[in-house]
């Protein structure tokens, strides 16, 4: 597990117990006031579950969920964005278009707004639906671009004028994991984070360490000192 | 025949000896490294159908699928740079012994026996087939017409891309269908009062020239920059008001009578606030009458706001085309009221507001076209578009420029908006920019989904140097996903074929096409050498993601749904081989009129990754497999037959749809 990815899963597990472990919430807005993105960034929450849902799960193949980017410069209201799932193994952003899926494209044309931002269930009535992929009921072969619940099959959105050409104004969402659900229905939806490693197990191990440092540093700067007197 | 089969077979044995004695030779001198050597592959035979010869072949037809052909075509010849081993002087034993005997006249024409290299890829284009594809005649049913010697062609024409199945231009047509697609309408949400006010007639009249985007639900005396009292155009149906004539698409595309719709009002006009136009009003009576009838949803009690009419006043009653208020209008004239309804009117039931629709026609032998005539004919038997969808296409609307050449209705080719601004910059020569951005904006045009969504130049319309995305309308309420064109519940889903006939088609041809139907299932795409990544992949990536169509494969299954909305049937399974055989009621085994079941239909476990061939057969159950007879006149199947018939059609998944080929060592 790379540091980064379980930095990820504390900060999850943190934000699960803020709230007492697994529960239900309402996404009530998006990132009021974030910063504008920039070219080719990825947007934090931008991947937004809606409805009920269980935190540090995550997405259900066939979950709708919303896709919300801040005011920005790079998108025209007048040029629709595309939005598609593309592979992100240990959720590094991709740097070619053979990393994207056709076949999660979304369905509506999405106008951003006059601002730039985009508001993707705003804009067209409906939600966007994310996949466990390679899926045969969308088109995929094998050898389709795998978004799974593994650091090697991490998932990204483009979103974007055009993704077959990186050259074009687009961001990316958030990395994020999709469970497999038979039927694609979005059953025991999530926020497409993996589950916590609670912090009862984390914290004391990370005491271990901090305390086994300190005796290590400590050991190490008296033989230093008694190197010195010596000498 | 008989000589193919003699000359296959001495090639065989001779590939088995030369192999033999080459593969001893190379363990003796090169070790491991020569073991990777391929041998030859097999000759004449499904699924690639080799013959030693390198050949050109050439599709032709569909504008949708051109420039995804092309690309697969480059993919194809591309693989062949790592083919067999051609002849390169007089002398060398050939591939295949039918061929003429190698001389320096003819060097490079074939593939040798026996002179593979450890680079050599044997699944992909080993004959190094050249493939090309044409553009003389554009559209699926000129393809089509063309490969039945129906139409003239220039050149040769060895299968029709096609977006709409075979029309039976010739009896022997087969189709293999490698993709879907849908064909959304689509509208172009341009607000023209940013290019300044019209002063030409006819935009001129609209709102004294200050136009709003009507698609997005302006309405005159709307603020051009909004909001919008209008209702957006979100949707068109074919199957609304009752259906048939009566839907909103027939009325839009196909009517000729008065029950065509004309106006944007009867699209966005919904209510509540409810917009009439060109009201008579009298100073002192409380009489309001239009030309026409006012709307189902007016009534009694609504309020009624407009010129001349004072603070409060409210509907009294209304019959057809005469309203009477509760107050008198203080003013005579010709004015625009707003009635405040309680309820919303349907698409297509709106009221005018005096903005004239605009469809665009499109080329008449495209598939496009075809699928969206067949969906706005909605069910009507020889209705107004049963020859295509142009019956109502649009002219020029400025009568400077409505006169020569440009005096007939304007006919798009399919799936490109540019177009909409050519005819715009013709019909109103620039800087006229407000006239031009007013007639993109009321203009309805139909498109491919894929193209959509992967060409954004294609996939809009510019208005002096700014691009303005087409926006897809629902139809029947659904949009174009992977999902909804797989499963056929989109109401223009369509399959994308390439079509050959099976009296004439070539060996490079078959293999070619199988090559595209098969993902890695009857047989394994090698490594693209300049890629570094699987053919395969790289197939599967220019149909889904480079051009945005959902790919079949010859393990697609049947949608639920065979026929969308529109009438026209659109296959999943059309790449896998289907056969016609003999049953016998409680027999698992199944036969052939005459010959041997080609040998890609493999025995159980024979496919990639130890897959069996399923079998899709009416008198079989559901899950049944090949389980032994591979290249036999005989199939044993897993499952017994629930009745004997004879020439009964049987689908092959895991195997790719050519299964013969009419010469297959020439």
């Amino acid at each position: 597990m790379s540091i980064r990815l379980a930095a990820r899963q504390v900060a999850a597990s943190v934000a699960a117990l803020a709230a007492m472990g697994a529960f239900s919430i309402a996404v009530l807005s998006g990132p009021a006031g974030a910063a504008a993105p920039t070219q080719g960034q990825s947007v934090p929450n931008s991947a937004q579950p809606v409805g009920t849902f269980t935190a540090g799960t995550p997405f259900s193949s066939g979950q709708g969920i919303n896709i919300v980017v801040p005011a920005n410069s790079l998108f025209v209201s007048n040029s629709n964005v595309n939005i598609l799932e593309c592979s992100a193994p240990n959720g590094v952003i991709p740097t070619s278009p053979t990393a994207c899926n056709g076949d999660t494209i979304q369905g509506p044309s999405v106008a951003p707004n006059a601002d730039g931002s985009i508001n993707y269930q705003n804009a067209t009535g409906s939600l966007y639906p994310v996949y466990f992929t390679p899926d045969s009921s969308i088109g995929d072969t094998t050898s389709s671009p795998k978004c799974g619940n593994t650091a090697a099959t991490e998932c990204i959105l483009f979103i974007g004028d055009n993704q077959g050409d990186f050259t074009t104004p687009h961001v990316w969402s958030q990395p994020f994991f999709v469970n497999p659900t038979a039927g694609d229905t979005g059953a025991n939806p999530g926020d497409g984070n993996l589950p916590e490693v609670p912090l009862a197990i984390l914290l004391p191990i990370a005491a271990l360490g901090i305390m086994g440092g300190t005796v290590a540093v400590r050991r190490r700067r008296s033989a230093s000192r008694a190197h010195s007197s010596l000498v | 025949m008989h000589r193919h089969k003699q000359s296959l077979r001495g090639h065989f044995l001779r590939a088995a000896t030369i192999g033999v004695a080459g593969l001893t030779a190379s363990l003796m001198v090169a070790g491991v490294a020569a073991a990777s050597t391929p041998a030859d592959p097999p000759g004449g035979v499904a699924p690639h159908f080799y013959n030693g010869n390198v050949e050109g072949i050439r599709d032709t037809g569909s504008d949708t699928t051109f420039f995804l052909m092309q690309r697969i075509g480059d993919l194809y010849t591309g693989a062949g740079l790592y083919g067999c081993t051609l002849n390169a002087s007089a002398g060398q034993t050939l591939y295949n012994s039918s061929d003429p005997a190698s001389t320096t006249s003819n060097e490079e024409f074939f593939c040798l026996s026996g002179q593979n290299v450890s680079t050599t890829d044997v699944n992909d284009n080993w004959d190094r087939t050249e493939v090309t594809e044409g553009v003389d005649d554009v559209g699926s049913g000129a393809g089509q017409n063309q490969l039945c010697a129906a139409l003239s062609t220039p050149l040769t024409v060895d299968f029709a891309r096609s977006s709409k199945p075979s029309t039976g231009a010739c009896s022997t047509e087969v189709q293999t269908g490698y993709a879907k697609d849908g064909v959304p309408i689509v509208s172009y949400p341009i607000n023209p009062n940013v290019y300044g006010t019209s002063t030409t007639a006819p935009y001129s009249s609209i709102n004294g020239g200050v136009v709003g985007p009507v698609s997005k639900g302006w309405l005159p005396g709307d603020s051009p920059a909004g909001p919008y009292t209008g209702s957006p155009l979100n949707n068109i149906a074919n199957n609304d008001n009752g259906g048939g004539a009566s839907s909103t698409a027939y009325r839009l595309w196909c009517a000729t009578d008065s029950s065509r719709i004309t106006d944007w009002g009867s699209l966005t006009n919904l209510g509540p606030s409810l917009l009439i136009i060109k009201a008579s009003t009298t100073s002192g009576s409380p009489t309001v009458t239009i030309s026409g009838n006012f709307q189902s949803t007016v009534a009694s009690g609504q309020t009624v706001t407009g010129t001349g009419i004072p603070s409060g006043t409210t509907v009294s009653s209304v019959s057809g085309g005469t309203l009477t208020l509760s107050n008198n209008a203080t003013a005579t004239g010709t004015v625009n009221l707003t009635i405040t309804t309680t309820t919303k009117l349907a698409v297509g039931q709106g009221a005018p507001i005096g903005v004239a629709i605009r469809i665009m026609g499109v080329n008449t032998a495209s598939g496009t076209e075809a699928t969206f005539a067949s969906y706005a004919e909605s069910g009507v038997s020889g209705g107004g578009c049963s020859s295509n969808m142009d019956t109502n296409a649009a002219s020029d609307p400025n009568p400077a420029t409505d006169t020569g050449d440009n005096s007939t209705p304007h006919i798009a080719l399919e799936n490109n908006s540019d177009q909409m601004n050519e005819f715009a910059v013709g019909d109103w020569p620039s800087p006229d920019f407000v006239d031009q951005a007013i007639e993109v904006s009321t203009t309805l045009y139909i498109e491919s989904n894929g193209v959509l969504n992967t060409n954004p130049y294609a996939a809009a319309s510019t208005i002096d140097g700014t691009s303005y995305s087409a926006t897809k309308v629902e139809e029947n309420g659904s949009n174009p996903t992977s999902g909804t064109e797989l499963q056929n519940t989109y109401p223009t889903a369509r399959t994308l074929f390439n079509i050959y006939l099976s009296n004439t088609v070539r060996a490079s041809t078959g293999g070619f096409l199988n090559w595209i139907c098969d993902g890695n299932t009857n047989f394994s795409k090698g490594l693209d050498n300049t890629t570094g990544l699987n053919f395969d992949q790289e197939l599967g990536n220019l149909i889904a993601t480079t051009f945005g169509f959902p790919r079949l494969t010859d393990e697609s299954t049947a949608p639920s749904i065979s026929t969308p909305a529109d009438g026209i049937a659109a296959p999943n399974t059309a790449c896998a081989a289907s056969i016609l055989v003999n049953t016998t009621s409680g027999s698992d085994q199944i036969t052939l009129a005459s010959g041997a079941f080609p040998p890609d239909i493999v025995n159980a476990g024979g496919l990639v990754g130890g897959g069996s061939v399923g079998v899709t057969d009416a008198n079989f159950p559901a899950g049944t497999t090949v389980v032994s007879g591979a290249g036999t006149s005989t199939l044993t199947l897993s499952n017994n037959a629930t009745a004997t018939t004879t020439g009964v059609s049987t689908s092959f998944s895991g195997v790719p749809a050519v299964t013969a080929v009419a010469n297959p060592q020439t």
